[in-house]
């Protein structure tokens, strides 16, 4: 499985995905977990999620949502149960989220993408992550061990 | 035509990075009004990094692009050591390259297949292609995945990397990291660059056939297609001095933009691969030469839209010439060196550039005797090529009413002619010097 953060750690919460992925690849290489997944740290380019899926892999996109519920709050969950507002897009910079997921679809590989979306408390420029979301840091860490670990 | 009216207005051209509207007025067979209005707010970049320390200045000033990073820390910081006279080591000129190649190939791959291609297959956008193309679709995704490897083995990460300082490197790539890239370049980036040529040969006929020759400006380089470093070169008036790249670029400022235009030689002028291409041409290695030749390509080319064709001449060219790198590099070695720090901070102005993807790229600071900024000047490809977009617009414009093409088929047309420049609307957006008549 590749384990994917996703967000701008300039960003307060937006970037909970990219801090959960390097404190992952921190443990991984301290060898402080048995299963030993792929991590990416995809920061502002979702174009590498469809990339990795494209190669066969099993994909686990961790990235901040706004779900309505508490900050901090983890929900793992598959794109056919999200509905993905952004419409597809395509910039210099990159496919939106949306737009990758759709074209993971048309490849036939959507169906190896989990996502855990951590629900953001504040975000804006030149934030840090707020308490809230800091403080359920390693709750987050074993939702992903758990979900690696349970992923064939 | 003598009578012909014609108004067209596309609002938010898609698939460029940042806002832009094309609109065209023609009436009676005149027309009145041909743009590309830029409608980003300027970002202030010059002025934010008053004041702050030489160190700090490619970190932030790197912010000015998500996908130009790499080509504005590099820039920025051959400007920084150019002003107080800061010598790095050959081998961080060679990793510095490396690192430029990687970020040329992950820009021209996502421009050729995911901005471009859509355009010359009818489809709004590459999502469609997932299931008309999906080899193509998955092989532009492997190449784009590889490109982003390379970026973060060399930069620590592909946007914004934070392993290049003044001076050098503040965490050097292992042997292996070098190894690795080498193989990957060899058994996949390579034939996956031979398979995207068959694409896009068989696809030439799409592109429209419009001519109009301008004056075609890049780098140019002893011994080497310029990329990292060289002379300005025009098509028009030869080589000149990087440091008197005001003389090239002559910003000046139009009511329907809020980017700078630019003109030298002629009206306008065009960067990007084709203005590299049409001044390097000479310089290509076997492979990128051969793909030239197959796409048709040879200087001077003078239709915009094969500036596409030219990023995939390049792409491959920089496969190569990282491969020549990472040979030399393996065989002698990685050394492990610190940064170069300056023996004393002192007062100096330091003007460099780079070859970007979308073109040439222009830095310029002057430094206090504390090391801090105290002047910036940025200027960007797309400020660059804006007035030869509209150029192109006013000849283009009368081109297609002469073939009969319909309002939809022009308002695609003027579509596909704004991206195959590959803008970067919002980076182009940067300080207006304001004068208020007294």
């Amino acid at each position: 499985m590749t384990v994917v953060g996703m967000g701008n750690p300039e960003m307060g919460d937006d970037g909970i995905g990219v801090i959960l992925a390097q404190n992952l690849r921190g443990q991984v290489e301290r060898g402080t977990w048995s299963a030993r997944p792929d991590i990416l740290v995809a920061a502002r380019d979702p174009v590498l999620v469809g990339a990795c899926l494209a190669e066969g892999a099993r994909v686990l996109l961790v990235d901040a949502v706004d779900m309505k519920g508490e900050p901090g709050d983890c929900r793992m969950f598959s794109p056919a149960e999200a509905d993905f507002t952004a419409r597809p897009s395509a910039s210099t910079h990159t496919l939106s989220l949306g737009g990758v997921i759709e074209l993971a679809r048309g490849l036939g590989c959507a169906d190896r993408l989990r996502i855990m979306g951590v629900q953001l408390g504040d975000a804006g420029p030149g934030r840090s992550l707020s308490p809230r979301v800091r403080e359920k840091i390693p709750q987050m860490l074993e939702r992903i061990k758990e979900e690696v670990e349970r992923t064939p | 035509m003598s009578d012909a009216t014609l108004s067209i207005t596309v609002p938010y051209v898609t698939r460029v990075e940042g806002h832009g509207n094309i609109v065209i007025d023609m009436r009676q067979g005149k027309l009145v009004t041909s743009h590309l209005e830029v409608v980003e707010p300027p970002r202030y970049f010059e002025a934010m990094i008053k004041g702050y320390p030489y160190t700090d200045i490619a970190l932030i000033t790197s912010r000015i692009c998500g996908i130009c990073s790499v080509g504005h820390q590099m820039t920025s910081l051959k400007a920084t050591e150019k002003a107080l006279g800061i010598q790095v080591s050959e081998q961080t000129v060679l990793l510095r390259k490396l690192l430029v190649y990687g970020a040329t190939m992950q820009s021209h791959v996502l421009h050729i297949y995911f901005l471009a291609a859509p355009d010359l297959l009818g489809v709004p956008s590459v999502i469609p292609l997932a299931k008309s193309h999906p080899d193509a679709v998955k092989m532009a995704l492997r190449m784009k995945k590889l490109s982003n490897d390379i970026c973060d083995k060399l930069g620590g990460r592909t946007i914004h990397p934070n392993r290049l300082v003044p001076g050098g490197f503040t965490k050097l790539p292992s042997v292996e990291d070098l190894k690795w890239i080498t193989q990957m370049l060899e058994t996949q980036m390579v034939p996956d660059a031979k398979a995207s040529l068959a694409l896009l040969k068989s696809l030439l006929p799409k592109f429209p056939a419009f001519e109009r020759g301008t004056e075609y400006i890049g780098l140019r380089d002893k011994g080497e297609y310029a990329f990292y470093d060289g002379k300005i070169a025009s098509t028009d008036t030869g080589l000149t001095p990087v440091e008197e790249y005001l003389g090239i670029t002559n910003e000046f400022v139009v009511p329907h933009s809020t980017s700078k235009h630019c003109k030298h030689a002629r009206s306008s002028y065009f960067v990007g691969a084709l203005g590299r291409f049409n001044n390097n041409f000479d310089m290509l290695n076997p492979l990128a030469r051969t793909v030239a030749g197959e796409l048709g390509l040879k200087p001077v080319v003078k239709n915009p839209f094969l500036n596409t064709a030219a990023q995939l001449v390049e792409t491959v060219h920089v496969v190569e010439e990282s491969l020549k790198l990472l040979d030399g590099l393996l065989s002698r070695g990685i050394r492990e060196e610190t940064p170069v720090v300056p023996e004393k901070l002192r007062e100096g102005r330091g003007a460099d550039a780079t070859e970007v993807p979308r073109g040439i790229l222009f830095h310029d600071y002057t430094y206090d005797n504390r090391g801090q900024v105290v002047k910036a000047n940025c200027i960007i490809p797309t400020t660059q090529n804006t007035q030869c977009i509209d150029d192109d617009m006013r000849e283009l414009v009368p081109w297609m009413i002469g073939k009969g093409m319909s309002k939809d088929q022009m308002t695609l047309t003027l579509e596909m002619l704004v991206r195959a420049y590959d803008p970067c609307i919002s980076c182009s957006v940067h300080f207006l010097d304001v004068e208020f008549r007294e």
